[in-house]
């Protein structure tokens, strides 16, 4: 009955704190890749302009499940896609729908897209720009005269639908020699001659680099994967202007001018709102210029640390606040107790993207709904140590107590609880260290931390970014054992930290 | 002064004791032995409501201890066990005035109090602010004793409450004991729990001795030796070597 009382209690107070998200913001969102981030980085600076809308960023948010629910439950109001998600992942359609009928069927969940940005984001295959030459191979059918070609696949184009499998059967190839690798290393591979061809996404900011000959898909077997904005019917009527001036960036990214832009991110390192300034500034439309300083990037690493610090101190304190409780009362209860240190568990095994798709329409994205699963996967150490602090307690320390005359609660108070202290304290320290990396995660709800620099830096697969991250995050898990050793020498009773004699 | 009628307990479906009747007199020490297993430490459990009997009723005073008396009655009696069941997170000071801080006694009233027993137990004040940790078995011992003695309860129940220590200590212990007993302005009702003979002679006016849950036979030192009820009392007796001394 309690424990209702304060979990209801937790739940009000975390979506107490979700209004913070006010009525008159335009929360846009992205994926974890590079090209997500500079389109969703575009529509930001361009709906600033318009000073109609506070704009909120939600980027780097974890896949399609995660910035599709976000979408769904107006945790964001926009986000760039492609078409050919949209019809698979989303409608959960074959067929291939124009724009009109698109818009019709997303119409029935609140949603439509815009007009197509111009370039299309499709796989492709691309073979190595010399061998290419020599052979005289210009599209895809022309690989099944050349079955002495090394082809080296990611693994995911591998086994979907729409990938490798169906190309065969579509084209009717024969045997091909065919070798599955990671997506990241295949440039390098071919480069070094390893193999001959690849699947890659035609906007790739990598193919000029490497010189390849992206092959003509003849047949017309690859659905399109042009790029749109998605976007909540609402905000069409809510803010006209922004409105209008995403409309009009329809048809300005081209196919070359999007791998430019990739580039500029994957090859240069550039941040994604200077590329997006200066593409928005080329296009006349005179966004301020992004500055970034390294006193900047200073500045941001501290701001994500604070939020850092802010998901795991309250998280960890509401899993105390109840953690502790519930532990107790297991111990107490011991049916209840199994129950509880089960239920703790079950959570524990739910993969965190998972549990976070769940929380969304919940608490939609960003802090509470982060928080709300950092306590979940923080509860079960407490709870469990608790539990066995409490238990492991001599009977006989239990039965003097008993026997002075003590109260129930004093007993527990006085006595329990103390001999308790050090599984206890054990308890919240493992859950507080598990926090400090569990909340990297938050970034992929947008609940910022320092998990932000991490897979804006994996996606960039650029190792300074990701270390901008990810050694503040060491440092605080460092920090935070460092703290319990002291808070040992203060919390565990001095009596219990003497050797016998 | 503890009247025990029809008490049975069985844990589960073994009988641990079954005694009929029993009274244990007020303000004399009342030893209870017996081989291991013979129910004499389920006995002071069951007095002082550590555990709860399967029937029959035990009377503090006339009052019978049940789920609504056992907090005021457990406040009547003090209880020692073997090594002392000291909290060790508190010092041996705040292991004995627990209590009675608990029960809100005045300062001046808890300091009289600890001044007097540390007297009669033989700890300074420098030896009360220590940790159980820090001290040694007899003294841990003689805190435990502080502690049941604290509340000045009419009873005090013991549990083979010298059992962890060396034979020296345990002996010196034995006497100082004694004199503590003898000593107190109001004389205790004490019932001490030993598998030894001799303590038991040594302490006790009287003597149950108990073999599987059952009481063989009630008296004093001499009628145990000289007019035995049952023959187990003299092989029990007969069984301590060195053949024991009787003190009256």
């Amino acid at each position: 009955m309690n424990k209702k009382l304060l979990i209801s209690f937790a739940l009000s107070a975390l979506s107490a704190l979700s209004a913070y998200a006010e009525k008159s913001s335009l929360i846009i969102g992205s994926k974890r890749f590079p090209e997500s981030y500079i389109l969703a980085e575009i529509a930001a600076q361009l709906a600033e302009q318009t000073h109609e809308a506070k704009v909120i960023k939600k980027f780097g948010l974890g896949g399609t499940a995660v910035v599709y629910t976000a979408l769904e439950n107006g945790a964001i109001d926009l986000y760039p896609e492609y078409a050919g998600t949209i019809l698979e992942a989303i409608l959960k359609t074959n067929a291939k729908l124009t724009i009109a009928e698109m818009n019709a069927e997303l119409a029935k969940k609140g949603l439509g897209i815009m007009a197509p940005l111009g370039f299309d984001n499709s796989y492709a295959l691309a073979v190595a720009g010399e061998k290419a030459e020599t052979l005289g191979i210009a599209a895809i059918s022309d690989l099944a005269k050349h079955p002495e070609l090394k082809l080296g696949l990611s693994h995911e184009f591998l086994n979907r639908k729409d990938g490798f499998s169906g190309l065969k059967k579509y084209y009717g190839f024969p045997a091909l020699n065919v070798s599955g690798l990671d997506h990241g290393l295949a440039y390098e591979a071919i480069a070094g001659g390893k193999i001959d061809a690849t699947d890659i996404y035609t906007t790739d900011g990598k193919l000029k680099k490497f010189n390849l000959r992206v092959l003509k898909d003849d047949l017309g077997f690859f659905p399109s994967y042009y790029g749109v904005y998605l976007y909540r019917l609402e905000i069409k009527n809510k803010f006209p202007k922004i409105f209008a001036q995403l409309e009009s960036l329809s048809g300005t990214i081209n196919q070359q001018t999007m791998i430019d832009l990739n580039a500029q991110a994957e090859l240069q390192n550039r941040e994604f709102n200077a590329i997006a300034a200066d593409f928005l500034n080329d296009l006349g439309f005179a966004v301020a210029s992004a500055s970034n300083t390294r006193r900047g990037v200073v500045k941001k690493i501290i701001r994500l640390t604070k939020q850092h610090v802010f998901l795991v101190l309250f998280s960890l304190l509401a899993a105390i606040l109840l953690g502790v409780p519930m532990g107790i009362a297991a111990h107490h209860w011991k049916i209840l107790g199994q129950a509880s240190v089960a239920l703790a568990g079950l959570i524990q095994t739910i993969p965190s993207l998972a549990l976070l798709c769940f929380l969304i329409p919940l608490l939609g994205i960003g802090v509470p709904s982060a928080i709300l699963a950092l306590f979940l996967y923080s509860l079960l150490p407490i709870v469990r140590s608790t539990l066995s602090g409490l238990d492991n307690i001599e009977p006989r320390l239990k039965e003097s107590a008993c026997a002075l005359g003590l109260s129930g609660l004093e007993r527990l108070c006085l006595i329990e609880i103390p001999l308790a202290s050090r599984a206890i304290l054990a308890g919240i320290k493992t859950s507080a260290v598990i926090n400090v990396g569990n909340a990297t995660l938050a970034a992929l709800i947008g609940a910022g931390g320092l998990g932000e620099p991490i897979i804006t830096g994996l996606s960039l697969n650029h190792i300074p970014t990701i270390l901008s991250g990810a050694l503040p995050a060491a440092g605080l898990a460092l920090l935070v054992h460092v703290l319990f050793e002291l808070l040992d020498k203060i919390l565990i009773p001095k009596g219990l930290r003497l050797k016998t004699r | 002064m503890i009247t025990i009628n029809r008490l049975k307990k069985t844990y589960d479906g073994h009988l641990a004791l079954d005694i009929d009747h029993l009274e244990i007199p007020a303000a004399k020490t009342f030893a209870v032995i017996g081989p291991s297993g013979c129910g004499k430490s389920t006995l002071l459990r069951l007095i002082i409501r550590l555990i709860k009997p399967d029937s029959g009723t035990i009377a503090i005073a006339e009052e019978i201890i049940n789920d609504a008396t056992e907090r005021k009655l457990r406040q009547k009696m003090g209880y020692v066990i073997q090594e002392g069941g000291l909290f060790p997170h508190l010092t041996a000071l705040k292991n004995v005035i627990l209590m009675s801080e608990r029960l809100a006694w005045p300062k001046e009233k808890i300091n009289q109090r600890v001044e007097e027993l540390g007297d009669l137990a033989g700890l300074t004040s420098r030896q009360l602010g220590r940790y159980p940790a820090q001290l040694s078995g007899g003294q841990r011992q003689r805190v435990s004793l502080m502690r049941a003695l604290m509340l000045d309860p009419p009873v005090i129940l013991m549990d083979e409450p010298l059992g962890a220590l060396d034979p020296l200590i345990r002996a010196r212990l034995q006497c100082d004991l004694k004199k503590v007993f003898n000593s107190l302005k109001t004389k205790k009702t004490i019932v001490l729990v030993t598998h030894d003979v001799a303590e038991a002679a040594f302490f006790g006016h009287q003597i149950l001795l108990m073999k599987e849950g059952r009481v063989i036979q009630q008296g004093s030192a001499q009628e145990l030796l000289h007019s035995p009820s049952d023959p187990f009392v003299t092989e029990f007796i007969r069984a301590q070597r060195p053949p024991i001394e009787l003190y009256e």
